[in-house]
């Protein structure tokens, strides 16, 4: 059976397009929420600057996906299943955070009849059988759903021409009490580990479709980027002071009312959660893979092993919210800090100096 | 079976046939006459076949056990001491080539396979007159002996596919074949999914394109539909017509194609969400108006709607099951009377009528994906109804990347989209003019990329 390190091979567009997906979900509707608490308007300035921070880790991720993963570097088998314990329980942690969050949005403001518990068993299984197909996978779909957010964007833009959304966009012009909230939004940081667990040797036709593709991300990034800022401005602490940006930007008319665009950005947010949720839920399971097994084929009693733990952690911490909170404010900090990043350095450092790349391979 | 006691060059002879399959006026001419009136002689399978009508190839038989099989087969059986000799002599009714029910166009050719693999192979041979075109018999099922017929493109098709087609057909170990679906469902990489594994075509010229672009085509004997791997995805909006007008009004139908497709999959589940969870996604005065139209209806959205559905799903089936003219009737009655009484009624609602209408109209854009997508919105309704939006999403999620994440005969099945081929958008969705299709589809491996170059005018 071919599962977890056979679907962990991805194209220079599936990195691209994962990595949009992972910058953009869970810091669109939930980063904003959080840091508007403590940072107030500058949450935008902290979460580029944790932005930058999830680029390097990134780049160090991607040099050494570009040798086969952190199986392809000379590290003490040791040092590797420990890194890969941490970033295993990482991802774990984060999916649970996340699933939390994304329940917690749902039942406040989209699906108030709902049951939580339902709705993570919902998310969660969603996430399960999309992280069953590996990094590819949800790179695939990912790539169908960006048609219709790149088509929602450039909708957003056109309705923007003609409603005057322009003034908006000045508030990033009046910047203050830059770089508060940052410590307590570390959890949202290190998405881009992801990829010390991915394999980018592979390439359908690279040499073909190498500017097309290019060109492709281009129009999606920037796409993106608008999508991001126009969600933050509605969602996020941008509520505080321009409250339902949409309506606004579409008939000025009664902001305490959602706006036609809101909706439809909804629905691509809730479509996005689950991909960005198994992303991290295959992260997971393949370093929890690679930390406690030998074994080169074989992962689905670690899939099966990290969803019922997520369920389980979300059903333990569900009745006490804000001690949840208080929880992924204050220990997640130390921990991403230290381990994570610090691992991420070392594991970068290493793979610069002793990596040992490994031939071409070409996927059919 | 048919016994006939008579001489063979001056040897007493028995003959054995099917009646229906063998050509009386051939057998007696070409066969019976002149070996009875031949000279005494040895008969072997040369001077017998010497003597015999040049229409009537001898062929020796080496036991009775054969003799039996190409009696079953439709040939005559010669015994003739104690030594038996066969000849095919056949006479099927066959039907001339006509245009198929399941492919009818306006623009482009008309005539379709029919049920006699030989006329259909000669079909495809009158179009691809080239010995590049490689057709491989083979005899699958126990007892009928079904003759298939692998075609394809020495100079095109991948070899690697080639193979694998051949090795799956030749290890099918089945008592019978009576349909080219068998063969289809039996060479299929996921037999469990219920997206359709391999394309279905009844026309030579359709079989010709597919083929041009590295597809291998499956004829099998008695049916006229003839089917191609590997398959895409994609196929399903394709139609033969799209080729034979111009490009902007293809890629507009198309693209009309996919909106049908989405309205028939989601638009039920969508009504049912928001009508149960998020009626403040509409604006007021719609809201009214649907208010309005279903208040009084005894059921809740989802079962009004799962009832509507499962409604249709009868009706047509029992219409397409009817003979033409009473079908014609059953949807008359289904149509006007039932809908229109069920709504006066108050039993369903009119919004629920009109969205199951169009989820039809939508289905029916891309016939290929009737089965699977069917199917699939009973699913989404049912998530829909459970969980509102977040179901459907969910449901949709899933599905897509089960379908990304398919593959046949080592094709991704939802190519060139995902994994994303740039060059192979110029026939997807959207269509480019014909002089721009330059090279042959990356999607579907195949030797020789380039199809079409064009001179330099003098």
């Amino acid at each position: 059976m071919r599962f977890l390190n056979a679907y962990n091979k991805l194209t220079r567009a599936e990195v691209g397009i994962l990595l949009l997906l992972l910058l953009s979900t869970f810091r669109i509707c939930l980063l904003p929420a959080v840091l508007s608490q403590v940072a107030g308007e500058s949450c935008v300035y902290v979460m580029l600057s944790g932005l930058a921070i999830d680029l390097v880790i990134c780049v160090a991720a991607l040099r050494v996906a570009g040798m086969g993963g952190i199986g392809g570097l000379r590290l003490h088998p040791v040092v590797r299943r420990i890194f890969c314990g941490v970033l295993a329980f990482f991802f774990f942690f984060k999916v649970t955070v996340h699933v939390y969050e994304a329940v917690a949005y749902c039942v406040n403001d989209l699906f108030e009849q709902a049951s939580p518990l339902l709705l993570m068993v919902v998310f969660v299984l969603t996430s399960a059988f999309l992280a069953h197909k590996g990094f590819a996978g949800i790179a695939r779909t990912g790539i169908m759903f960006m048609l219709v957010i790149v088509f929602l964007a450039v909708l957003s833009v056109f309705f923007a021409a003609f409603g005057g959304y322009g003034y908006n966009l000045w508030v990033l012009l009046r910047p203050h009490d830059v770089g508060k909230g940052l410590l307590q939004s570390m959890l949202w940081l290190g998405d881009g580990a992801i990829f010390f667990l991915a394999d980018t040797r592979t390439s359908v036709h690279p040499e073909r479709h190498f500017r097309w593709g290019i060109l492709a991300f281009a129009v999606v990034a920037v796409g993106m980027l608008f999508f991001y800022l126009n969600f933050v401005f509605t969602y996020g602490s941008a509520g505080q002071y321009v409250r339902f940006a949409f309506v606004r930007m579409l008939t000025n008319g009664d902001p305490e009312e959602l706006g036609a665009v809101d909706w439809p950005i909804m629905l691509i947010w809730l479509v996005s959660v689950p991909l960005a949720v198994a992303t991290h839920l295959y992260a997971g399971c393949e370093g929890l893979r690679q930390c406690v097994s030998r074994r080169e084929h074989g992962g689905l009693p670690f899939l099966v092993v990290g969803t019922i733990a997520v369920m389980v952690a979300y059903y333990l911490m569900f009745p006490n919210g804000d001690g949840w909170r208080h929880l992924v404010e204050s220990t997640a900090v130390a921990y991403t800090l230290v381990g994570v990043l610090g691992l991420c350095a070392v594991v970068a450092i290493v793979a610069a100096f002793w990596g040992r790349p490994k031939g071409q391979e070409v996927r059919q | 079976m048919i016994l006939v006691e008579d001489t063979v060059l001056g040897h007493a002879a028995l003959y054995a046939y099917l009646a229906g399959l063998t050509d009386r006026n051939l057998l007696v001419e070409g066969l019976l006459k002149p070996l009875a009136h031949a000279p005494d002689g040895e008969p072997n399978a040369q001077s017998i076949g010497a003597t015999a009508h040049s229409a009537a190839p001898c062929r020796p038989l080496a036991d009775i056990e054969e003799a039996e099989n190409s009696i079953a087969e439709g040939e005559v059986i010669l015994w003739v001491q104690d030594a038996f000799y066969s000849f095919l002599l056949p006479q099927f009714d066959k039907r001339t080539p006509q245009e198929p029910p399941t492919s009818a166009v306006l623009k482009g050719p008309r005539e379709g396979f029919g049920e006699d693999i030989g006329m259909n192979i000669s079909l495809l041979r009158r179009r691809i007159k080239d010995k590049a075109l490689i057709v491989k018999k083979m005899q699958v099922g126990a007892l009928t002996h079904t003759t298939v017929a692998v075609c394809y493109l020495s100079n095109v098709a991948m070899p690697s596919v080639v193979q694998k087609v051949v090795q799956r057909i030749q290890s099918i170990r089945i008592d019978g074949v009576v349909d080219s679906a068998y063969i289809g469902q039996l060479i299929a990489d996921n037999p469990y999914s219920i997206f359709t594994q391999y394309s279905t075509a009844e026309k030579p010229d359709i079989i010709t394109a597919k083929m041009l672009e590295g597809r291998v085509a499956v004829m099998v004997d008695g049916s006229p539909m003839v089917i191609t791997v590997p398959c895409l995805l994609i196929e399903g909006f394709q139609d033969s017509e799209d080729y034979y007008r111009g490009n902007k009004r293809t890629t507009f139908l198309r693209v009309i194609r996919l909106v049908g497709i989405i309205i028939a999959v989601l638009l039920p589940a969508a009504y049912v969400a928001v009508q149960e969870y998020h009626y403040q996604v509409l604006p007021l005065k719609f809201l009214q108006t649907v208010i309005n139209a279903t208040s009084g209806v005894p059921f809740s959205p989802t079962i009004e709607m799962f009832v509507v559905l499962v409604l249709f799903e009868i009706l047509n089936e029992a219409s397409v099951r009817m003979p033409k003219y009473v079908g014609m009737a059953l949807s008359i009655v289904g149509a006007v009377v039932l809908g229109e009484t069920a709504v006066n009624a108050g039993l369903l609602s009119s919004p629920a009528v009109l969205v199951m209408a169009l989820s039809a109209i939508g289905l029916y854009t891309t016939p290929e994906h009737i089965g699977s997508l069917g199917l699939l919105r009973f699913v989404f309704l049912i998530l829909a109804g459970l969980f509102g939006f977040v179901g459907l999403l969910s449901a949709a999620v899933v599905t897509i990347c089960y379908v990304v994440t398919l593959n046949n005969y080592g094709v991704a099945y939802a190519g060139p989209i995902a994994p994303f081929v740039m060059a192979d958008i110029k026939d997807s969705f959207v269509k480019a003019p014909l002089d721009r299709m330059i090279t042959r589809p990356y999607s579907i491996p195949s030797q020789g990329r380039t199809r079409f170059r064009k001179e330099d005018e003098e």
